[in-house]
């Protein structure tokens, strides 16, 4: 194998000066440029390219063997031929002994030169062996294994520790259908257009999926990969590494959950501060079904009943009933300990319903507001919930810095819009005293607070919030008086049947 | 209390509230019992079309958007309207609450507010309204009487009510006890009263509403 690794490494080394010259000289025959660029255009097909290798392998070993064998042949056949001649005839000219002499060192020369490459060649094959260790060695120090595919053979080589990883046995040669199997069948669509991906952009590429190992726990394993290419630029393999990357998801999942936790805390938090509200909101409906629910006891207990009023008054029972359920719901979703999801969410109900639920306090603390939404749908993919937490926490402060200054009241404004580079914005603008601009740049710390209560972690929640939905949060003091804060998302693109869909 | 009602001067509730089924329920319930009831959305509506001379009552909510309830009690005060008020709230405040019941509400009621208390609160306060009403149309009255007094026969009264005899009051204002007899007579008869003991009850009736006015 080294032999070959080490004809390979030579050709290699030669091919690459070869290919750029001809390159340059613009050398390469015109009719192979079009195949190359329709090969670039199409992902390869590794059957066709299999074959393919396998008889380019076959006819330049082939060739090469050929020609040496005979020039040996002829050698050693004229020397033998010249000595039988010699012995065989008493007389032999000065002339031909000195041929047969100079055959004969010419012919150890060569025994000679091949034992001093064969040293050299068991020398390389030491050098190349403890290179080949210590690559390893470092790899397996790394946590990382190496491999490389052949696409001829469809073959691996891989070090030990990479088949430790796969979960295969030490020496054992598998082919890319056993590579396939180790892969987690729910990440299988994932890495397969990974591996198309990288092939047909020939460049670097790189996927974390969860690996299959006997029975035991699922791993999740980093694989980097980058093709080879030949001297005409064909694929001939892809080699590359793996790292198992286990602990490493385990602890993102973990800090995820924590912040997770964190994040629904603060949400509890939020609504227990401001449960007077939120009675409020509850408080309406209950009151109006009452009175609705007496006026239609008093109606029946006339002697005249008008049955349209009584029905009426049943029917406006029944919407405030779903309007008291409304209520409870959405305090249910926010104290709700739940996974971010994505989904479909217009921002406009985000702030609409965030302001509906602060309504009460609002008025409580004599705030005006004004509210300011998008005439178009305002649409980001996101979690509703962490969202309407994000804006009820920058309501709260922005309430809470108004109500700090003024005793009569003052103003909030939210408004919703869309940029025209393809993100959607939210402000929440106050009338309090502003950010004083030394602790602007630590507002968003976690455990960073200017209040008497709070733990100071609502803006540290939001903009983990904003950042988690690929987006950004800043604040700044207003021209006049008070503060804004704002938000950027990604817009959601939708396709424009898809919208129409929902519409 | 009187029964009967003038049909273009029937007592009406005016309710208040910003929340469209709040003043739908009210009006619902105070019309089963019977009640006159007008609606607001908006502070600024009702005090728009607010006439002090329509009797009735208010019903205010007092957490509402742009003015809340205890700010209409003033306004309503400041524009010199003596409207009976009743309060209903969402949150249960004690500071606002006493504030609400020292300028003068009715009655301060908590939500979810049971339809009894409500109408109970309302009839009370219709009833103060119809009262005060009564009380200020028959001060206007006598002060109506008081009017058609001559300054000379003012003064006859006053001293009249002091419970002074004639020969002193014409001793006093420098006349004779035949004149003063006169005057003290058209006294009487404007005032329509048929007795001393009658005039002083009306003087203190007039100067007892004029004090609250």
């Amino acid at each position: 194998m080294s032999q070959e690794v080490l004809h390979q490494g030579i050709g290699e080394r030669l091919q690459k000066p070869l290919r750029a010259a001809s390159h340059l000289l613009n050398l390469q025959p015109e009719a192979e440029r079009p195949q190359r660029r329709e090969a670039e255009r199409t992902p390869p097909d590794f059957s066709s390219l299999k074959t393919m290798m396998r008889r380019r392998a076959f006819w330049s070993g082939l060739v090469g063997g050929v020609i040496t064998f005979s020039v040996l042949v002829f050698i050693f056949g004229a020397n033998n031929l010249l000595v039988s001649r010699l012995l065989s005839t008493e007389y032999s000219s000065e002339v031909e002994l000195k041929f047969v002499v100079i055959l004969l060192l010419f012919e150890s020369g060569i025994i000679f030169a091949f034992a001093v490459q064969d040293r050299r060649r068991r020398k390389l094959e030491d050098l190349l062996r403890q290179s080949e260790d210590r690559l390893a060695f470092a790899a397996k120090s790394a946590d990382l294994g190496l491999w490389s595919w052949d696409a001829a053979a469809d073959s691996f080589w891989s070090t030990e520790h990479c088949n430790e990883m796969l979960g295969i046995p030490a020496n054992a040669q598998y082919s890319m259908t056993t590579m396939r199997e180790t892969v987690h069948p729910d990440d299988r669509a994932l890495v397969e257009r990974a591996l198309k991906d990288g092939l047909a952009s020939r460049k670097t590429f790189e996927v974390e999926y969860r690996a299959n190992i006997g029975q035991g726990p699922t791993r999740w394993l980093r694989v980097r990969a980058s093709t080879l290419l030949d001297g005409q630029g064909k694929l001939v393999g892809v080699s590359g590494t793996v790292l198992d990357i286990t602990n490493r998801r385990q602890i993102q999942a973990e800090v995820e959950t924590q912040k997770q936790s964190l994040s629904h805390l603060s949400r509890v938090g939020m609504l227990g501060e401001l449960s007077g509200a939120l009675a409020h909101e509850l408080n309406q409906p209950l009151t109006a079904i009452m009175s609705n629910a007496q006026a239609a006891q008093r109606m029946i207990s006339h002697r005249r009943v008008d049955m349209e009023e009584l029905r009426m008054a049943i029917e406006d029972i029944i919407a405030n009933n779903v309007r008291a359920g409304d209520v409870i719901r959405h305090l249910r979703a926010l104290l709700k300990k739940e996974d971010m999801r994505q989904v479909r969410v217009d921002l406009n109900d985000v702030a609409r319903d965030a302001l509906d639920l602060m309504h009460a306090d609002l008025i409580g603390r004599r705030i005006s507001v004004a509210f300011n939404p998008s005439q178009m749908p305002v649409l980001v993919s996101g979690d509703s919930i962490q969202l309407q937490q994000l804006l009820l926490n920058l309501i709260m402060n922005a309430a809470d810095a108004i109500s700090s200054t003024a005793h009569d009241g003052g103003m909030l404004i939210v408004a919703v819009d869309s940029t025209e580079d393809g993100f959607q914005h939210i402000a929440v603008s106050d009338t309090g005293p502003g950010i004083r601009a030394d602790l602007i740049k630590n507002l968003f710390d976690p455990f960073f607070t200017t209040k008497t209560h709070g733990l100071g972690l609502g803006l540290s929640i939001s903009q983990s919030i904003a950042e988690s939905h690929g987006g950004r949060i800043w604040a700044e003091n207003n021209a006049g008086r008070g503060a804004t804060f704002h938000i950027v998302l990604p817009a959601l693109l939708e396709a424009r049947d898809e919208d129409r869909a929902h519409t | 209390m009187k029964t009967e009602r003038i049909p273009d001067r029937m007592p009406q509730v005016f309710v208040v509230d910003d929340d469209r089924a709040i003043l739908k329920a009210f009006s619902r319930l105070l019309g089963s019992a019977g009640f006159n009831v007008k609606t607001f959305d908006s502070p600024a509506e009702f005090l728009g079309q607010h006439d002090p001379d329509v009797p009735g009552c208010a019903l205010l909510d007092v957490g509402m958007h742009g003015m809340d309830g205890l700010e209409l009690q003033a306004e309503l005060a400041n524009v010199g309207a003596r409207r009976p008020i009743v309060f209903v709230t969402g949150r249960d405040d004690a500071r606002t609450s006493v504030r609400a019941l020292k300028a003068g509400a009715v009655d301060y009621l908590t939500k979810p507010v049971d339809g009894d208390d409500l109408i109970a609160a309302v009839s009370s306060a219709l009833a103060r309204d119809e009262k005060a009403r009564a009380q200020r149309s028959e001060i206007a009255a006598i002060r109506a009487r008081y009017n058609l007094l001559t300054p000379r026969e003012r003064e006859v009264m006053s001293h009249v009510v002091a419970g002074r005899l004639n020969k002193q009051i014409a001793c006093d204002l420098g006349t004779v006890e035949k004149t003063v007899k006169v005057h003290r007579a058209r006294v009487m008869a404007k005032m329509q009263v048929r007795t001393v003991a009658a005039l002083v009850h009306l003087t203190e009736r007039l100067r007892a509403g004029e004090e609250r006015i």
